[in-house]
């Protein structure tokens, strides 16, 4: 992390310290404690549609605060105010005030101490920041690559059709309370989303690539329009296997019957986020919505995984998992309660051994908060993840290629990819984009269909057997928890080895 | 309490203040504005949470100059901002089919949905507090026994909006919104929506139905129906509706055709001889009906799907220009396509409030011995929309047997698995009886669908 001293300062700063005082002035005087949160965000993207449609957008600017009012009593309210001016603050916590009135005294309630509450700054300052260097040179540049991609990957009889989704957008964050705490925020946020679909008569297949980081678009591609080697590999991967796909089939009722084993790509982890993370989230875990945490905080299902089976919330790891604290699509140095974002290690040893918190859930907890408290835009701030990654410890169980973790398997699908999955409190779904089948331990050839992988909470992580290949965030997603969006990842080494068992089901589309 | 009249002349002088800061260097230029509070309370357990929302401002801006078309979006009361994205947009403007805006009528509010009830619940917190409170009570008195974990909220709403292109009058309207949605031991769920105010027998119904509704007793696939297999299932309204919207309209928009995406004509049997779909997008008292859709054009109610057999395809503006060189359905709204607030979102072709006619049959009758009623669906937004196909687990569901309740579903332990287009063509019974979803009227219809 920058010093403090490094880190940028928000635009219109003192503008925005002013209302963001005053407002909390106006808060004082009629309650015990008051604190707020202020976001804008300044985006730029491009979207290209399957029709070809091109649409360039290189200005859009979002923001909106939250403000909580703590009354006497342990109540509480919080209010989205759509404008930071003192006015339209002032106006949204009289407002708040007659529902902190109807509120019932909460004994229970609280909010954990703000670590390191002297702090100001922090985050790290755009490269040719898109508000002062025009974007659009760069986003149609995308645009034309990823056309340029797709046209190459054309055949007579396949045509292989682009759609792109980028951004890059300049996040800016205010965290103030009537303690005196002052924190600002300032991240830069690249995406790049392309899904190829190949068509052949009636037939469609498609894939769908996604890259996320701290960090501008010229991570991706260059002030010369030529994309990074990674992202062009990835991409020319992944276009080449929609085209395959059109000849993929499913596994035959014979073979999901035989199945000794799952391996699941790095692209394929997203039952880490759904299944595993949520069920760890502390405010989950306190309205009774865990099937592996009792809302004590006591682990219900002990162990949850095997032994070799470890997770880490936080900031992203390198390939070893230590964590890097500017890395990761779900990356931020400060909450939006002005927390500084730590790791929670949330299972060890297959053993749950911690909780996501908020400064509201580490306080009912007794344990310090996390930094997972966010919101979206004015939001409600409740516990989200960040980057959520099987970490293993080194051991025989971490290989280093597919090869060797193959190696016994009888008969076993290596899955990649997801369009995305859901959750519930039992258990997980996720798409599979496609797969490729394993017999006598080394891949066949076949290429496997799209289908669903589903997963049960509570004992779906006891027959991880093996990893290979270094850790790598690469689900680069959206959470919609509470229908708050947020960025995350999800991630863990390149093939996690899973027995098969009654808790996880693979099956295809009719 | 923000007037009407105030909350009009604040939407007003935004849109057409941006009009004017970039109708100079603009051929057409179109802007939406809105306006909007809340008032929610979300269940979580036994805590019930506040969640207040005080003029949120969202602002959906395009303009063409030169046969390009700039997109740009803000949120606050800023005209700098607004106007200020939107001309740095028009440096970025792509060359675009679309020819022009909507030239807007004046069209006076005519208070379709607006409830003055629902408008006035969001000064009074209170009282909204009360009514979650109550909907929640209801549901663990029904069950005094247990301890239920229930999720859910109750939320009321009002959105005022003006939009202005550069030929015609602003069209004003607003509308409101009472929504719940309660779901126990999350899995089982419930909900209620619309534009009026919700009440307290309403939501106490909702509560203690959703618990009495429920049988005890729970059963896996293996144990009522001996293990995999295909069977016709009842599909409630609700998960009618999610496929609907998620994979048919993914055939019958007209810019999927016009991408080569669906290959849908008019006269295209899409449906069983038993099925008709009415889409209505000036549908009053409906959170999907509206004055206009989100390029200006009026409200109309058409019959998409006659007797199974496709009638017409939904066209927004640009589709409707490069397919049929005529006029869009009013059906061009800006859908997120992932991680965005709708004002940012392109203008698609999207559905407004659906309406599929009852049939004769009541729905205990529609589908004898063992059967299931599909709630939800698990991840509905991941199936296939390319080929109807979809494979989830069930959220949600009870079985049946001659038509009535015996056993909840067992959470997780099931799946269905079929393709949406041949279920409709299949469609073996509509029910007499219809739930109005919020967005939608809808029957609860016999399909087949293989659960595992």
């Amino acid at each position: 992390m920058l010093n403090s001293d490094d880190a940028p300062v928000p635009r219109n700063d003192a503008a925005v310290r002013s209302a963001l005082t005053a407002a909390l002035r106006h808060a004082r005087a009629r309650v015990p404690y008051a604190d707020a949160v202020y976001e804008r965000v300044f985006k730029c993207e491009v979207h290209q549609l399957a029709s070809g449609q091109r649409m360039v957008k290189p200005a859009s600017v979002k923001g909106a605060v939250q403000i909580r009012l703590v009354g006497e009593g342990g109540r509480q309210v919080g209010i989205k105010a759509g404008d930071a001016n003192v006015e339209t603050l002032c106006a949204a916590i009289d407002r708040g005030l007659d529902a902190l009135a109807a509120e019932p005294d909460d004994p229970g309630f609280g909010l954990a101490p703000i670590p390191n509450p002297t702090r100001e700054r922090y985050g790290m300052a755009p490269k040719d920041d898109p508000r002062d260097v025009d974007p659009t040179p760069r986003l149609e540049a995308l645009a034309r690559a990823v056309d340029a991609l797709a046209a190459a990957g054309s055949t007579d009889d396949v045509r292989v059709v682009p759609e792109l989704w980028a951004w890059e957008q300049v996040e800016e964050k205010w965290v103030a309370d009537t303690d005196g705490v002052f924190k600002t925020q300032v991240m830069t946020i690249g995406f790049v989303q392309v899904v190829f679909r190949a068509v052949r008569g009636e037939r469609q297949a498609r894939t769908r690539v996604r890259f996320g980081e701290v960090g501008g678009l010229e991570q991706y591609i260059d002030a010369a329009g030529a994309l990074s080697p990674t992202v062009a590999h990835e991409l020319a991967a992944e276009r080449d296997v929609a085209v395959r796909l059109l000849d993929a089939r499913p596994l035959t009722a014979d073979e999901l019957a035989g199945i000794t084993h799952y391996v699941l790509h790095k692209s394929a982890l997203v039952f880490i986020h759904e299944g595993l993370g949520h069920p760890i989230e502390a405010d989950i875990v306190r309205s009774g919505n865990s099937a592996i945490v009792g809302p004590g905080g006591v682990a219900l299902v002990s162990p949850l995984g095997s032994s070799v089976v470890r997770i880490v919330d936080g900031a992203a790891p390198d390939g070893e998992g230590t964590p890097v604290p500017h890395r990761g699509f779900g990356t931020e140095f400060i909450d939006d309660e002005g927390v500084e974002v730590r790791p929670a290690e949330l299972v060890a040893g297959g053993h749950i051994v911690g909780m996501m918190h908020s400064r509201e859930t580490a306080h009912r907890f007794g344990v310090a908060p996390t930094g997972n408290g966010f919101s979206e835009l004015g939001d409600r701030r409740i516990v989200r993840m960040r980057n959520t990654v099987l970490c293993p410890e080194r051991g025989e169980h971490w290989v280093e290629s597919l090869g060797e973790l193959l190696g016994g398997i009888g008969l076993g699908v290596v899955l990649h990819g997801s369009l995305g999955g859901a959750v519930s409190k039992e258990g997980m779904s996720s798409s599979t984009q496609y797969g490729y089948l394993v017999r006598d331990g080394a891949l066949t050839g076949d290429i496997i269909a799209p289908g669903n992988f589903t997963a049960l909470t509570a004992g779906c992580l006891k027959t991880v057997e093996a990893y290979a290949g270094p850790v790598d965030c690469h689900g680069v997603g959206f959470c919609g928890k509470g229908s708050q969006l947020r960025r995350v990842t999800e991630g863990g080494p390149t093939f996690v080895r899973l027995g098969a068992s009654a808790w996880v089901n693979l099956t295809f589309e009719g | 309490m923000t007037s009407m009249n105030t909350a009009f002349a604040s939407v007003r002088a935004l849109a057409e203040a941006v009009r004017a800061r970039v109708a100079h260097v603009t051929d057409d230029v179109e802007v939406r504005v809105e306006r909007a509070d809340q008032v929610a309370y979300v269940i979580e357990g036994r805590a019930l949470i506040p969640e207040l929302e005080c003029d949120a401002w969202r602002v959906a801006m395009r303009a063409r100059r030169g046969g390009r078309l700039a997109i740009a979006a803000t949120t606050g009361s800023s005209v700098d901002d607004a106007a200020g994205a939107l001309l740095r947009a028009l440096s970025a403007a792509q060359p675009d089919a679309l020819e022009d805006f909507a030239a807007l009528h004046e069209t006076p509010p005519d208070g379709r949905g607006w409830d003055d009830a629902a408008a006035a619940m969001i000064d009074r917190p209170a009282q909204v507090r009360a009514l979650a409170a109550s909907m929640a009570d209801a549901a663990r008195a029904a069950s005094p026994g247990a301890e239920l974990v229930l999720e859910g909220g109750l939320k009321v709403g009002r959105t005022w909006r003006a939009m202005a292109t550069a030929r015609g009058a602003t069209v004003l309207s607003a509308s409101t919104v009472g929504s719940a949605f309660l779901m126990v031991d999350g899995n089982e769920w419930d909900s209620l929506a619309g534009t009026a105010a919700p009440t307290e027998h309403g939501l106490r119904a909702l509560g203690r139905e959703l618990i009495v509704g429920l049988p005890p007793r729970e059963v896996t696939v293996a144990e009522w129906l001996g293990g995999p297999k295909e069977v016709t299932v009842l599909i409630d309204p609700r998960l009618l509706e999610s496929l609907l919207r998620a994979l048919f309209l993914e055939r019958v928009g007209l810019d999927r055709v016009v991408s080569g995406l669906s290959n849908a004509a008019v006269g295209d049997v899409v449906g069983a001889p038993i099925f008709s779909l009415v889409d209505d997008t000036g549908a009053a008292a409906s959170l999907a009906g509206g004055v206009i859709d989100h390029e200006g054009v009026i409200g109309q109610r058409k019959t998409v799907v006659e007797r199974g057999v496709l009638r017409t395809l939904l066209a927004d503006r640009r589709s409707a220009k490069v397919a049929w060189g005529g006029a869009s359905t009013g059906n061009g709204f800006r859908l997120p396509l992932m991680a965005e607030d709708a004002s940012e979102a392109p203008v698609r072709v999207g559905m407004g409030h659906l309406d599929v006619p009852a049939g004769n049959t009541p729905r205990m009758k529609l589908v004898p011995g063992r059967t299931v009623v599909l709630t939800d669906l698990l991840g509905v937004h991941s199936a296939n929309r390319s080929t109807g196909a979809f494979n989830n687990p069930v959220q949600g569901g009870v079985a049946l047997e001659d038509g009535v309740p015996v056993a909840r579903l067992k959470a997780g332990a099931w799946s269905a698995t079929g393709n949406f287009h041949t279920m409709l063509r299949t469609l073996s019974g509509v029910s007499a009886e219809r739930l109005h979803t919020g967005t939608a009227s809808l029957p609860w219809v016999a399909a087949p669908v293989r659960l595992s």
